[in-house]
């Protein structure tokens, strides 16, 4: 029988964590200009693998995404990635893209599923958010014959060049990707042979994981699930799960960024007085000072009871705001260091950089906007 | 396969009810005023500039794809080269760009390479120009090339002849045969950001470099930061207080790379525009002779003000050849990459978002030349006015191209990832984007004190 969390259990675990992010992982992240070299990201996630911070293929598993059933489980996953977002965004999507793979050969019973090393889940498709075709497919709606073409070709691209870029470990040996079968989206486990994976050299932001472009194939072994209504909702709970990590490591990064540009308005000083004594400076502070506080808030309702893939519309309409918000106060938190803000060593250029990629993960802005319209009209 | 007649959502050229069809058919005489002439947005603002910027703004896009655009990406990547050093390709690109003219057209020929036809219009007009079309194509190589025009323009705007034939015009022959022979612009200091850019901050701000007396010259002591290729400038325009005495005394001084006791101590790590270095520089008791003062003593402030007035076209013409940039390689993307069967370019939300940025591109560029036209002499608010609004309205351009492309638009091989970070830099440098708002009620606050008087 499954233990419920207490609000004291929550706190004690974000208690750990918070440790872990001020302890081992911020002395490993002191000169932001310097990337984490990757042996070094690994023992970090050796270290929160073993602490119970990231689940492992353990027939019981702790930690990020493992408790979603649970009311409070969500909101301690959400909160353990801001807390370590806080410190380091990249290091806490690291984590995020180790656990994904745990919580869905759990969610699919097909403990198999998990690589000898490591997996990666790829969630979106080569380019946007399969149009319409997705609410329609995730809300139940009739799916027209372009409907079903579209999200085919959206999970497992047609055009020769089309590429999935991902976030991948070092090392990692397999991939369970989302394909489209003409009825519901269902897994398969594909080797990494099989994709031709692509380094794609560095991104905008999340220095600390690479990126690799995959080819397209449908070589892998099925995974289900056979229930059509069962398919539809762990799909929708994994685009929710995308949602909230991205929102939660947004967060956690434009807290950090909030911070420093405090610091700095107390320290530096123009027109002969400390900067933050000017109106131009309290507004650049006041705008991540707001964006924190609202998406604070829209956190905690993305969070807020179990997880469901009923709630995916929700989730994603909340995405679409906050990620503006988020890069809004990233920038302008940025502003207030003037030129210094623009140098490698600060570490605001990288919050500004991290926000950004995380704005464009996973569905933009726009995609997300488009697809609760749609949502909303056919659920 | 059959080429496609139109895109989604509109009508072939042939159709009925296409206006291009229609207005052939109307009366002879009137046909030529409601028939555009197929063009792109390039071609139709290109041919209403007058003919010699017209031939300029084809001399410089010619120049940045024949040059910029191949180094561009590895440029950006190449880990930052010590104080002093230069990658190799960006070497050569200094010595074409000296040959070709790009670097000496502050000065008419045969002093510099500028067309005697383009003194017609305001310099700022041909500056605004040219960066628009090197940034375009890479704003760190774009600043690399314009930094210098950055350091000659005190020498010009101080009016002192005698500087400009002994200091400009040979280093302008070197560079011309192939040599560059740089200048860099020294402002900013250690502890005077925004207050070395406007006279509020500057008049209670305590200077860091100061030139103290000594006979037959000057010996300067202080440190500059982020200055724009100050790494392999050779002559470089240092803005110096007097000893004692506040920024109100500042005084232009040119500084030559070999004097004893100037030292480039570090390039920072930047986010963008990385293939021109900033660089903090050092003088430890830098003699400079009396006959490198540029205007005379306690000039330095009225040079400083008059170049930043100039210089912030520039920038705002690099914001504005920054999102054309974006602009492109957004519709590029989108006119290579297929969806369900269908071409982006077919799906109304990739139009909307296109049209959006071609226009908001086209605002601001309206913006600037309109202000530029006119600017024979550079007015502080107008050029405030562009540099902070065409910055800030470039940046919104680029984020647009970066959501169009979705997560692929964050490789760096998308290019626009690196136009982002190039594109943040405008709203910060030639003061912060919150100091030419206030630059702009700076210059009007007569007219507003008036009313406030009458009130």
């Amino acid at each position: 029988m499954e233990t419920l969390l207490n609000e004291e259990d929550v706190q004690t675990a974000l208690g750990e964590v918070r440790r872990f992010a001020r302890g081992a992982v911020s002395s490993n992240v002191e000169r932001p200009e310097h990337p984490l070299p990757r042996h070094s990201l690994e023992a970090l996630v050796s270290v929160a693998t073993e602490a119970g911070f990231i689940p492992d293929a353990s027939d019981e598993p702790t930690g990020l995404w493992v408790d979603l059933n649970d009311p409070l489980g969500p909101t301690l996953s959400a909160r353990t990635l801001e807390t370590l977002a806080s410190v380091n965004p990249g290091i806490a999507w690291a984590c995020h893209v180790r656990a994904m793979p745990v919580w869905l050969a759990g969610r699919l019973n097909r403990p198999e599923a998990l690589g000898e090393r490591e997996t990666v889940v790829p969630l979106h498709g080569c380019y946007g958010l399969g149009r319409a075709a997705l609410p329609r497919y995730l809300a139940g709606a009739e799916l027209a014959v372009d409907d079903r073409a579209m999200l085919k070709d959206w999970l497992m691209p047609a055009q020769k060049d089309a590429r999935r870029v991902v976030h991948a470990p070092a090392g990692f040996d397999s991939v369970l990707s989302p394909y489209f079968d003409g009825d519901s989206v269902r897994w398969i486990r594909q080797p990494i042979g099989a994709l031709d994976p692509l380094p794609v050299g560095p991104t905008l932001g999340l220095d600390e994981v690479d990126a690799v472009a995959l080819a397209s194939s449908d070589a892998g072994i099925p995974l289900g699930p056979e229930n059509p209504e069962e398919a539809r909702n762990v799909f929708a709970e994994a685009l929710a799960i995308q949602s909230l990590a991205l929102v939660a490591v947004g967060l956690g990064c434009l807290r950090h960024a909030r911070d420093l540009a405090r610091e700095q308005a107390k320290a530096r000083k123009q027109g002969g007085r400390s900067i933050a004594h000017h109106p131009a400076v309290q507004s650049l502070i006041g705008s991540a000072d707001s964006a924190v506080a609202v998406v604070d808030a829209l956190l905690d309702r993305m969070s807020d009871g179990p997880l469901r893939g009923s709630r995916v519309g929700e989730m994603f309409a909340i995405r679409a705001d906050a990620h503006p918000l988020l890069c809004r106060g990233a920038t302008d938190a940025l502003q207030v260091f003037g030129g210094s803000g623009y140098m490698q060593d600060v570490g605001m250029e990288k919050a500004l950089r991290d926000s950004q990629q995380l704005r464009l993960m996973g569905g933009t802005p726009g995609d997300l906007a488009r697809f609760v319209a749609e949502w909303e009209r056919v659920r | 396969m059959t080429p496609q007649s139109h895109l989604d959502g509109f009508l072939s050229a042939e159709h009925p009810l296409s206006p291009r069809g229609l207005f052939a058919n109307l009366p002879a005489a009137i046909r030529p005023v409601v028939t555009p002439k197929l063009a792109t947005v390039w071609e139709q603002d290109t041919a209403a500039l007058p003919r010699a910027l017209a031939h300029a703004r084809r001399r410089y896009r010619g120049f940045a794809e024949r040059e910029l655009r191949d180094r561009s990406l590895a440029a950006d990547l190449a880990p930052h080269p010590k104080p002093g050093e230069v990658l190799p390709s960006l070497a050569a690109l200094l010595k074409t760009a000296g040959r070709e003219g790009m670097l000496t057209d502050l000065l008419p020929r045969p002093l510099g390479s500028a067309s005697l036809g383009s003194y017609r219009y305001p310099l700022v007009w041909t500056q605004a120009l040219r960066s628009e079309e090197l940034a375009r194509v890479c704003g760190g190589q774009m600043l690399l090339l314009s930094a210098h025009s950055l350091g000659v323009i005190p020498i010009v705007f101080a009016g002192d002849l005698s500087a400009i034939r002994r200091f400009v015009v040979p280093a302008y022959r070197q560079t011309m045969a192939g040599d560059p022979h740089l200048f860099a612009y020294a402002i900013t200091e250690p502890s005077a950001g925004s207050d070395a850019e406007e006279g509020h901050g500057a008049s209670v701000s305590q200077p860091n470099v100061v030139a103290k007396r000594v006979s037959g010259g000057w010996s300067l002591q202080g440190r500059k930061i982020f200055i724009s290729g100050g790494d392999i400038a050779k002559s470089i325009t240092v803005f110096a207080s007097l000893e004692s005495e506040g920024i109100e005394s500042w005084t232009c001084f040119l500084v030559t790379n070999d004097m004893p006791g100037f030292e480039v101590v570090r390039n920072e790590l930047k986010m963008g525009m990385r293939a021109s270095a900033a660089s903090e520089l050092a003088f430890h008791d830098v003699f400079v002779p009396d006959d490198h003062v540029i205007g005379s003593p306690r000039q330095g402030w009225a040079i400083n003000r008059a170049t930043l007035n100039a210089s912030r076209y520039a920038v705002a013409g690099m914001a504005v050849g920054l999102a054309q940039g974006a602009t492109e390689a957004a519709i590029d993307f989108a006119c290579r990459t297929r969806l369900a069967g269908k071409s982006l370019m077919d799906f109304q939300e990739v139009q909307l978002q296109i049209a959006n940025m071609m226009t908001e591109t086209a605002a601001i560029r309206g913006m600037l030349w309109q202000a530029a036209r006119k600017a024979y002499v550079a007015r502080q608010d107008r050029s405030s006015m562009c540099k902070f609004q065409c910055t800030d309205e470039a940046v919104r351009v680029v984020e647009m191209a970066l959501e169009l492309m979705g997560n692929h638009g964050t490789l760096h091989e998308s290019g626009v990832e690196k136009i982002y970070r190039d594109a943040r830099l405008t709203q910060i440098f030639e003061g912060t984007n919150q100091i030419n708002r206030l630059a702009v009620i700076e210059d009007q606050q007569e007219h507003f004190l008036a009313r406030i008087e009458r009130n």
